[in-house]
């Protein structure tokens, strides 16, 4: 696989009143050409630094960063300023001109390249009917939803016809069908050009719905990174872990709650939390639990999704018999490794 | 009655000329010394931190000094300029000088106010300084530097009172003079309804054209 962007032992450190502050340590990353890789990480991991040394709008401290083979670290004001075309951009707040009309502000990038007013107006054409707005393109940026305004910005930075499109939490400031229908609009311009995608995100529903790579950034260093369906089975580290699981939206019901306790009465049943990963024996646990112990387990809610050649995910669900048979079958999953909790204890009525 | 207008209209003409020169002046050159301010800021596009404390110094000496001493004080250097210290040419020397620090201050809050994402996105498209400056920066500010624009306006039309006491005529000049030294409350009042009136005049169109540009 020929990479399109590699970052070598990237250090970053900001001087603030004296102290250093160490932004990004030690990154070293490669992304595959035609791939999206997804970074995640927590508000204030070095996300925004680390895509941002991308294009040296941050320049690293130490280094090397090299994009389609160019070295940009090493090239100079002007060569960089012509590097940067070919690497579009796209941000969390969109950055639109304002006092442009949408067709004004992605003809810009085409304008500064001093081509004929008759290429630029058919490109931008071009561009926002692939991102679905040419109907809009008299419109000022003001007058879009959100959600426009992103597409618009999509269309300026693929204007100069980048090889790679940074994306600066792009759909974060968007609700969640705008984020999804952005999303999409990334993938069909992955696979339509073949153009690479480096995204930053602090959602891992971002990564599991469009990448192929992700890598996790905590305190501005990576810690760990692979293959989606891979990370998704096998990811090692706590923080990777807690991620997975925020893609998992359990709720227990308000009815149930109502009628849950902390301690067991003697008319009450557990209520309990499976959790699958990667690490758990791949059988059908659920029915084989209530044969062995004869309980019934009763499913509540599960979000449960098959990556990475292992079922993963989450279940509620209520174990019905003697408690007992109930402790044994917890007994059973842990062996399994599944990660049981008990939430509570929900008594008939 | 007669004479009474005939004296009004001159000095609004005088008015009309010292602050209309004199604000092209200004705003020119606060253009220039605004945008410099603004681009030689750590995080803009052309940091340089020894000439942006320079301008700050030599914009803030300029705007602590009060008019009616500048007005005196570079008499020498507006009769190098304009060949005379008396009279309405020569009163848009200092007018011009008077108005240009306050002109700049105003420009650079106008241009600190756009968002620094639009930064990074220009850079990002590989726009260079000058790209930056005409097509991002300044379309950008303009509702907020045509709000600079009608501030100085009407700051300059405030100065141009004075201008009358180194015979540079004008509306302030014949308030002083029939108003105040003569006791003529007719003319005092007509001068400063003018006055005004001018301001009004000045504001609304400054509104009218503000929100022409303004697409946010």
């Amino acid at each position: 696989m020929i990479s399109m962007i590699e970052l070598i032992g990237i250090h970053k450190t900001y001087d603030r009143g004296g102290t250093t502050f160490h932004a990004l340590r030690d990154i070293n990353l490669q992304v595959s050409a035609g791939k999206i890789f997804g970074i995640i990480g927590a508000s204030g991991a070095g996300k925004s630094t680390l895509i941002r040394t991308v294009n040296l709008l941050e320049a690293p401290s130490s280094g090397e960063v090299i994009v389609d083979g160019k070295k940009m670290t090493q090239l100079h004001k002007e060569k960089l300023r012509l590097a940067r075309r070919k690497i579009g951009m796209i941000f969390q707040h969109f950055n639109l001109l304002s006092s442009r009309t949408v067709f004004q502000n992605v003809a810009l990038p085409l304008r500064v390249e001093d081509l004929p007013e008759s290429k630029i107006r058919t490109r931008v054409h071009e561009l926002l009917a692939l991102v679905g707005l040419d109907d809009r393109f008299q419109a000022y940026p003001g007058e879009l939803s959100g959600g426009q305004k992103q597409r618009v910005a999509i269309a300026r930075a693929l204007a100069s016809s980048p090889k790679v499109l940074l994306c600066d939490e792009a759909t974060s400031a968007l609700d969640p069908q705008t984020t999804r229908s952005i999303l999409t609009l990334l993938q069909q311009i992955n696979t339509q050009l073949g153009i690479t995608i480096l995204l930053i995100t602090h959602e891992m529903d971002v990564v599991k719905s469009i990448c192929d790579e992700v890598a996790i950034l905590s305190n501005g260093e990576l810690v760990e990174q692979g293959a989606v369906s891979w990370f998704f089975g096998n990811a090692k580290t706590r923080l990777a872990r807690d991620f997975i699981a925020s893609t998992f939206h359990l709720k227990i019901p308000e009815e149930y709650q109502a009628r849950m306790h902390l301690l067991p009465t003697p008319d009450s049943h557990p209520l309990v939390k499976l959790g699958f990963t990667g690490a758990t024996v791949d059988k059908p646990l659920i029915s084989e639990a209530s044969r062995l112990f004869d309980i019934d387990i009763s499913i509540l809610s599960a979000d449960i999704e098959y990556a990475g050649g292992s079922k993963f995910g989450y279940l509620l669900a209520e174990l019905l018999g003697k408690s007992d048979q109930c402790e044994a079958a917890r007994r059973f999953f842990i062996q399994h490794h599944v990660q049981l909790e008990i939430l509570g204890y929900v008594t008939n009525d | 009655m007669l004479p009474m207008i005939n004296i009004l209209i001159h000095a609004l003409g005088e008015t009309l000329l010292m602050v209309s020169v004199s604000a092209i002046g200004a705003c020119f050159f606060g253009l220039i010394l605004g945008l410099a301010l603004e681009v030689t800021k750590p995080h803009q596009i052309l940091p340089h931190p020894q000439l942006h404390h320079f301008l700050e110094i030599i914009i803030n000496t300029g705007r602590s000094i009060p008019f009616i001493i500048l007005l005196v004080a570079i008499i020498p250097i507006t009769r190098f300029l304009v060949g005379t210290s008396i009279g309405t040419v020569a009163a848009i020397v200092p007018l011009t000088l008077g108005a240009i620090p306050l002109s700049a201050r105003l420009i650079e809050s106008a241009l600190m106010e756009l968002p620094q994402g639009l930064l990074d996105a220009a850079n990002a498209m590989g726009l260079n300084s000058l790209q930056i400056i005409t097509k991002v920066l300044i379309p950008e500010a303009l509702p907020g530097i045509l709000n600079s624009i009608t501030m100085t306006l009407v700051t300059l039309v405030n100065y141009s009172a004075m201008a009358g006491t180194i015979g540079g005529g004008g509306l302030g000049d014949v308030a002083i003079r029939y108003g105040y030294q003569r006791f003529d409350f007719k003319m005092m009042f007509l001068t400063v309804l003018i006055l005004i009136l001018l301001v009004q005049l000045i504001q609304s169109c400054g509104h009218y054209f503000v929100k022409k540009c303004h697409h946010r």
